[in-house]
């Protein structure tokens, strides 16, 4: 059952968990990202935020966060990271995404459901390249030079002279803006 | 070959093609860079949407955190795995399945053994019922002696009253139910003898010819056995037996001889009935029996005597209505009326009914 659950989606995890009440299934999607959790919470750890506390609380809270969770597991795994060292051990629950993020979503399941109908992808790939149009140069630069001419963000960095924690801000920007440009109720 | 259109097409669709989070293996070989430049740029495409992964790979980037990343992660999934396993559900679906065939079994048997006294209790009911209520040819075998010795006096009886219609004086006189079936009970049940003389013509009177049925079965059964006879009647009932058997079933009156017969065989219970009364039994049982023309016959006599003639005459027109002799039937119904006696009320009912 376990190796049965390991090859589901987190979407088909999250309906289990959700639907069923499955907690095996809940086990597999926090075993998922137990590792990213464990890094990201690494630096803030300390002798009064201490792992044996932390992990079990923090992994408790997500269990109760996943029983009515649609979004993304990622983004609400590092929002509830962020929250717990800010507050303390309180739970917190973002109900709405943002509009940005919704876009991102929304144009995500657009290309994912395009699959392989011609129509459909020219239709798609004309907007985004109109989208794009109206993005500033720098932004629209970026853009092209890592997702089309495959350079990496260390490259980018240095070809810009930033770092690339400053180029992955930057292009996580500009991709909002594009989905918001697309998704938007102009177009 | 990065300005060819499907390629760029393909490549600007990425933007927002979703890539998995870095799993375990792969984080600490991004962060050591032992990746291909290719899984390397997923991963990187991934870490432009993903701030969880993005917040791991930097705090990995300090080599202070590496030992305790393997440790932590480790422990956490297997605590994950601890904590959140499946619990033993098929030992309690089988201990349930159990319990549940346990119960399963108890109530069937108990179900099994309800059903069995419930069908025991009411076959032996039946059984009693049928013991009962069996025909009395099923009797007559056991007790045929009795039987015949009892059934040949009302053969007697009816050809009897064809030949002494008037009641003897003297002789008291019971009264006469209305009712035919109650008749046939009252004829069952023994009544007193108050003269010798009466003895013989009362035997007559209370046993009637029947055809076998229940409840001549029953009237059978009821009657007190005969008295021990005497050595001339021991002698000559061999062949009355016989002569009996011979016609079990027949209705008819029996030839003079089996009266004879009779006459000498003594009875002990012999009911007190009066001759009229006995008439207008006899009358009431050809009604019954549908013999309508013999009835008439019987009430016709019967209506000249004053005391029997109200009734006498309101059966008679009642069997004159069966026949179809409306007109006579209102005749007699009416003078029922005019002598507004006891059967007035329903003498009037039947008029009414009739028109």
């Amino acid at each position: 059952m376990h190796l049965l659950l390991n090859n589901l989606s987190d979407k088909e995890l999250l309906y289990r968990i959700r639907k069923l009440e499955d907690r095996e299934a809940a086990g597999v999607l926090l075993d998922r990202y137990s590792h990213l959790l464990v890094a990201a919470c690494l630096p803030r750890l300390n002798q009064e935020q201490r792992a044996e506390v932390v992990f079990p609380a923090i992994t408790q809270q997500l269990y109760a966060r996943f029983q009515f969770l649609y979004g993304k597991v990622n983004q609400a795994v590092h929002t509830l990271v962020l929250n717990y060292f800010a507050t303390g051990s309180a739970l917190h629950t973002t109900p709405y995404e943002p509009r940005h993020a919704q876009a991102v979503q929304h144009l995500e399941a657009r290309v994912e459901h395009a699959g392989t109908n011609p129509i459909e992808r020219e239709t798609l790939a004309r907007q985004l390249e109109a989208a794009l149009e109206k993005l500033d140069a720098t932004e629209r630069k970026l853009i092209t030079q890592f997702y089309i001419e495959h350079h990496s963000l260390r490259e980018l960095a240095r070809i810009h002279n930033s770092t690339a924690e400053k180029i992955r801000n930057q292009l996580s920007k500009a991709k909002k803006k594009l989905a918001a440009q697309i998704d938007g109720p102009g177009l | 070959m990065n300005n060819h259109p499907n390629n760029r097409q393909e490549r600007i669709f990425k933007i927002f093609t979703p890539v998995r989070c870095m799993n375990r293996d792969q984080l600490p070989r991004y962060v050591q860079g032992n990746m291909t430049e290719v899984e390397k740029h997923l991963v990187e495409q991934h870490l432009v949407d993903c701030d969880l992964c993005c917040a791991a790979v930097l705090a990995l980037q300090d080599l202070r955190h590496h030992e305790p990343f393997e440790r932590y992660s480790t422990e956490l999934s297997n605590f994950l795995h601890r904590e959140y396993a499946p619990p033993p559900k098929v030992q309690k679906k089988q201990h349930r399945t159990q319990q549940y065939a346990r119960a399963k079994d108890g109530l069937l048997s108990s179900f099994w053994v309800v059903m069995f006294i419930v069908i025991g209790g009411g076959s032996v009911f039946l059984l009693r019922q049928h013991l009962k209520n069996r025909p009395a040819l099923m009797i007559l075998p056991a007790k045929a002696s009795d039987a015949v010795a009892l059934q040949t006096p009302a053969v007697h009886m009816d050809s009897n009253y064809h030949e002494e219609p008037t009641g003897k004086p003297g002789i008291s006189r019971a009264p006469v139910a209305a009712v035919a079936h109650r008749d046939t009970i009252r004829k069952a049940t023994p009544l007193r003898n108050d003269s010798a003389a009466a003895v013989k013509k009362i035997i007559k009177d209370t046993i009637k010819h029947k055809p076998p049925t229940d409840t001549a079965a029953r009237t059978v059964a009821k009657t007190p056995p005969p008295a021990p006879k005497t050595p001339d009647t021991a002698q000559k009932e061999p062949p009355k037996v016989a002569a009996k058997e011979e016609k079990p079933k027949e209705p008819a009156p029996e030839p003079a001889e089996e009266k004879e017969k009779e006459k000498e065989t003594p009875k002990p219970s012999t009911p007190t009935v009066s001759g009229d009364e006995s008439l207008f039994r006899a009358a009431m049982q050809y009604q019954q029996q549908g013999n309508i023309n013999e009835a008439i016959d019987q009430f016709r006599k019967l209506s000249s005597n004053y005391k029997y003639s109200e009734r006498a005459k309101y059966q008679l027109a009642l069997c004159y209505r069966v026949k179809g002799q409306n007109g006579k039937a209102r005749r007699l119904l009416k003078e029922i009326v005019k002598m507004e006696g006891n059967m007035k009320d329903k003498a009037q009912a039947q008029l009414d009914n009739m028109n």
